[in-house]
């Protein structure tokens, strides 16, 4: 009889022990890396999405019951600040197995509600540099503890930058050389520069505004001269701004990739006009008889040093006329200058 | 008894008034009368029974028999309370004297050298002078032009009329009416002339008080250009 309660105990304990391991769900994350690339739209789920680029899988176990699976995506920016939700997903249930985000929204995983932060999302998209934390958190509905995974991590250096023109310099208006990085998977990008109209409209707004004055596919190619893409023309005096769009085939139409975006200023300086130019700063200089320029002039003199341009206090370059003009206004009115300094 | 206790308290009247008196006359002594507005390169100040100049910053405060001395390619900008305005150009020296008189503030800028742009309110019984090495201008509301050297003034009359007077060979006295030019030398002839176009010119010149700045970009650097604005 003793024996008889002994074993009945232990089935029971057996028994209670294997339905509780049978409730109990793991989920794993494994985020692939680096991130093929930086498209977000992967994470926008919906019911009728599948075949998006495959960047992480989830490891459930054990398999076989039916679980509903939680996803939620975090980002910080890179400027700090604390994490904003990107978007959050709750599947119907589906029997456990192990599947990766592209079968989001496939038959049997199907999704039971989604919300995303388009504004961070369109941030991300539109800076084309998250690099940032990303926190991923997967867990699975009714299981006991251990069910969830978080994976913080930052995200590679995936950068679609542009190289050329830099931010902030001036060029000749005719040829202004556009280059950028090489992406994996693009196939064709396209280029657009639109005129920024005052030093204070953000980067952003001036690519968005008015009528681009390139706004071109050019297929594969990461460098091209932007003169050869216009499509009316544009003055010397005039601040740009570009961005490059990388679009990445896939299904629904693929996706895009912005790149960051430039600044920069035309000018009509040509090799002649720089060298006439600088004779008349030299000129000029000459006539400062109290030692007001000297330095500049000694470095023309002695050290060959060019003049490459002149720019007003917001940044905005004289075209060659402006230069010209200005020069000759000051050999004229020598005591128009206050003082020429060396910038530290 | 009496008698004398009136004397003690008279006395002791006597002696607060003049002592109210005095202190009256040192605080409107000391009061400021106007302010440097524009402080541009090198300009100085000079306190009064002093001999050291000090570096001058915008919003100090002069007060009667206080100097300014602008260095090469500088400007000073003063504002008297009535709102007068000297633009005192580069290598220029300027003491600013104030006298009260009552409820009236007489002001008297002596110009030593260099070139003062001068835009004066309308005075109504106050007086405002310039006192330069060779001559005495009298204004009572008007604009123009100082440019001074021991030997000789020139002053521009934009608008306005004003009094000039020599200071030697008897003090000879005319009236300079707008767009013409004085010429003051130091043996006290005075003589009157249309103002020519470079004098124009340096009367317009006179008036830029707005600076503007440039980058220029070089191969080995930048430097910065900074300009009086002529817009």
């Amino acid at each position: 009889m003793k024996i008889l309660k002994i074993v009945l105990l232990s089935s029971l304990l057996l028994a209670a022990a294997s339905v509780d391991i049978k409730a109990q769900h793991t989920v794993d994350l494994q985020v692939f890396q680096p991130l093929p690339e930086i498209d977000l739209s992967a994470f926008i789920y919906t019911n009728d999405i599948s075949g998006l680029p495959r960047i992480m899988c989830f490891l459930i176990n054990p398999k076989g019951d039916q679980v509903v699976l939680e996803l939620n995506i975090e980002w910080q920016p890179a400027n700090g600040g604390s994490f904003q939700e990107l978007l959050s997903v709750v599947t119907n249930p589906f029997t456990a197995r192990d599947f990766c985000n592209d079968e989001f929204g496939s038959s049997d995983i199907s999704i039971a509600q989604s919300t995303s932060n388009q504004t961070a999302i369109e941030e991300l998209r539109r800076s084309g540099r998250p690099t940032g934390k990303f926190r991923i958190n997967v867990n699975i509905q009714g299981g006991g503890d251990g069910d969830s995974e978080i994976i913080e991590f930052s995200n590679p250096a995936q950068n679609f930058v542009i190289l050329t023109p830099e931010s902030g310099s001036s060029h000749d208006i005719g040829a202004v050389l556009a280059s950028w990085e090489d992406i994996a998977g693009a196939s064709s990008y396209k280029v657009k520069v639109a005129e920024r109209s005052s030093p204070t409209q953000s980067l952003d707004d001036a690519i968005e505004s008015g009528n681009p004055y390139v706004d071109a596919d050019v297929g594969l190619v990461t460098v091209a001269n932007l003169r050869t893409l216009l499509q009316r023309e544009w003055v010397p005096g005039q601040e740009m701004v570009m961005q490059i769009e990388a679009n990445i085939p896939g299904p629904d139409g693929g996706s895009k990739l912005f790149s960051n975006i430039v600044n920069f200023y035309l000018s009509d300086l040509t090799d002649g006009s720089v060298k006439m130019i600088t004779l008349e700063l030299t000129e000029l200089l000459q006539l400062l008889d109290d030692g007001t320029g000297s330095d500049l002039l000694q470095d023309i003199i002695d050290n060959g040093v060019t003049l490459l341009g002149i720019r007003r206090s917001d940044g905005t370059p004289l075209t060659a006329d402006e230069i010209m003009r200005l020069l000759d206004f000051l050999k004229n009115n020598t005591n128009t200058i206050i003082d020429l300094t060396v910038v530290n | 008894m009496r008698m004398t206790i009136n004397l003690i308290l008279m006395l002791l009247i006597m002696c607060s008034t003049q002592l109210i008196a005095q202190n009256s006359e040192e605080a409107a002594n000391s009061k400021s009368v106007a302010i440097l507005n524009k402080v541009v390169k090198d300009v100085e100040h000079q306190k009064i029974q002093t001999d050291d100049w000090e570096e001058a910053k915008r919003g100090m405060t002069l007060q009667d028999g206080h100097s300014i001395r602008t260095g090469g390619r500088s400007l000073a900008l003063v504002t008297f309370l009535d709102k007068s305005l000297l633009r005192v150009r580069e290598n220029s020296i300027v003491k600013i004297f104030s006298s009260i008189e009552g409820t009236k503030q007489n002001k008297n800028t002596q110009i030593d050298q260099g070139v003062v742009n001068f835009d004066v309110s309308k005075q109504q019984d106050e007086e405002f002078k310039f006192t330069t090495p060779t001559g005495l201008a009298s204004i009572r509301g008007t604009s123009g032009y100082f440019e001074v050297i021991p030997d000789k003034t020139w002053l521009i009359v934009e608008e306005g009329l004003v009094e000039v007077k020599a200071l030697s060979n008897g003090g000879e006295v005319q009236n300079v009416g707008a767009g013409n030019t004085a010429e003051i030398d130091k043996e006290g002839n005075i003589s009157i002339r249309p103002t020519t176009e470079d004098e124009k010119a340096k009367l317009n010149s006179s008036k830029k008080d707005k600076t503007i700045k440039y980058i220029i970009e070089t191969s080995e650097g930048e430097y910065e250009l900074e300009l009086f604005d002529e817009n």
